[in-house]
């Protein structure tokens, strides 16, 4: 900077320095607040109060904004939201030839869910409404919190929200893969602050699905003959003294169960049972067994009453009594309809 | 059960006198052999031409197994069927499940959004007319806000705060 302009900027200083003195002679004396306790997103009036004029003056609101630089009469209003809970003590200091600084100490409350109305349907594309208060007048987001299958915690927003300050609402998305589980939900006001969680039993849309072959296990009482197979095909085995050495085509069953006797020469056949079993995991149960389907060679050959577990019944059994007469063959199938967590493997 | 148990065991020692051995030649031409008597070994050796008394009709053993073949043949042309009536069961049993479900949903939700409905109403009532509007406008204001300076931004909250405070009816 040559002289010259040194010059002009000392002089156009001066001219500015005493202008302020000239039109400002202020001094800050306090600070109040328009609510002694305000909800966050809430618009809260900050009063800074003084004497005489100040040309200048800031006000740090306390929590990490940036500082509001205002000129003007006393009183003056500052309005600010805060958007997290806490207590904030803002701070009005002059600048220049406008001194004093003032301060004072503001309870900011947030959003706090009390309780969920006790019909919500806590499932995909059910509506839930979680009551509390200091939501604020405007949508935010309402939250589910959960851990999928492979439990990873997340979350979702519900949809198509409805709000008001002391209840939000949505639809929980339709989200597969979800075991039943406690999950929780928040609310997040307009302005991004975070309620208390609140607790619920998430309970999953159910799916129904047969049982796949090769899950299903099996016992026989009197155990394998030649002629005896259960989740087998007995289409080579049956007995010689009846002449016949195979038995038809071979169906591959991708579900269910089967069992295949053939009594060889004897004129009371011969009987037995045969016991299926299914171990099921991730919240799936028996929900039930289908009527069973049955084929014979010979008049007394039955399959036709079983013992089946309970509905509900994690460790689903079937048992099956048979009688073949001499000669005589049974086939039989039949298929476990099993219940669960939609998208959650059995 | 358990008479026919007692029965055969009993019908077998009283006929064992007039039963063939096994081991011994083949009976004798029209001789009649009951059912219940054979043994296994009994049932093989005989010939095709053997008439045989199965207690309810007499027919030969070549008639038997001719039978039998017939009657597998018929069955296995029905297997398919049979898993055809396993699917259409399942497929029933989904289909009534999902719609159970999807009813009961239905049912609750209908309750929630009764609920959903008077609480918006009483908001909205609480706040004057035009809420909804209102209500939209603060929020475009706010939004605004965000991206102002600190005094101008004071000054937007401020309209917004207007807008969303309760207005006489």
């Amino acid at each position: 900077m040559n002289t010259r302009c040194s010059m002009v900027f000392l002089a156009a200083l001066a001219l500015l320095l005493d202008n302020a003195v000239a039109r400002a002679q202020g001094t800050i004396t306090g600070l109040s607040f328009d609510l002694p306790a305000v909800k966050t997103c809430a618009l809260e009036t900050i009063k800074v109060s003084g004497t005489g004029q100040c040309g200048t003056f800031t006000v740090d609101l306390g929590d990490g904004t940036p500082t509001v630089h205002l000129p003007g009469h006393f009183p003056i209003l500052v309005y600010h939201a805060y958007t997290k809970q806490g207590t904030y003590t803002p701070v009005a200091k002059g600048q220049g030839n406008c001194s004093g600084t003032a301060s004072a100490a503001l309870q900011v409350v947030g959003p706090s869910i009390t309780s969920i109305f006790p019909f919500s349907q806590i499932k995909p594309d059910g509506w839930v409404i979680v009551q509390g208060e200091n939501f604020g007048n405007l949508p935010g987001k309402l939250l589910m919190h959960y851990k999928t299958f492979s439990g990873q915690q997340t979350e979702a927003s519900l949809l198509s929200l409805q709000w008001g300050d002391t209840f939000a609402s949505g639809m929980i998305p339709f989200i597969g893969g979800l075991a039943d589980q406690q999950v929780t939900f928040t609310v997040e006001t307009q302005c991004g602050s975070q309620s208390n969680e609140w607790s619920a039993n998430f309970t999953a849309f159910r799916d129904v699905q047969l049982t796949a072959y090769n899950r299903i296990g099996c016992t026989m009482n009197p155990g394998a003959s030649v002629s005896d197979e259960c989740q087998g095909w007995g289409g080579t085995n049956w007995p010689e003294e009846c002449g016949l050495a195979t038995w038809g085509t071979e169906i591959t069953q991708t579900t269910g169960f089967q069992a295949y006797h053939a009594s060889g020469w004897g004129f009371s056949g011969n009987s037995g049972n045969d016991q299926f079993s299914v171990s099921l995991n991730n919240g799936w149960v028996l929900d039930m067994v289908t009527p069973l389907q049955w084929e014979y060679v010979g008049g007394g050959s039955t399959a036709t009453e079983w013992f089946v577990s309970p509905a509900g019944t994690s460790n689903p059994q079937v048992g099956v009594p048979w009688h073949v007469d001499n000669c005589g063959m049974i086939w039989y199938s039949g298929d476990i309809i099993i219940t669960g967590p939609i998208g959650v493997p059995y | 059960m358990r008479a026919a148990a007692l029965i055969v065991p009993i019908f077998a020692i009283m006929s064992c006198a007039f039963l063939p051995d096994a081991s011994a030649q083949q009976p004798a031409p029209g001789q009649i052999i009951f059912a219940k008597d054979l043994t296994r070994e009994q049932f093989k050796a005989l010939p095709s031409s053997q008439v045989i008394d199965f207690g309810n009709e007499r027919i030969t053993k070549g008639e038997f197994l001719d039978r039998i073949k017939t009657a597998i043949a018929d069955a296995n042309k029905k297997l398919p069927e049979l898993k055809q009536h396993l699917l259409a069961a399942f497929a029933a049993r989904h289909k009534e499940v999902v719609d159970r479900e999807n009813t009961a949903l239905a049912d609750g939700n209908s309750k929630v959004q009764a609920e959903i409905a008077r609480l918006v109403a009483a908001d909205a009532d609480g706040h004057g007319p035009n809420w909804d509007a209102r209500r939209q406008q603060a929020a475009d204001i706010l939004e605004r806000a965000k991206r102002a300076t600190p005094e101008e931004r004071s000054t937007l909250e401020k309209q917004a705060a207007d807008l969303l405070a309760p207005t006489a009816k």
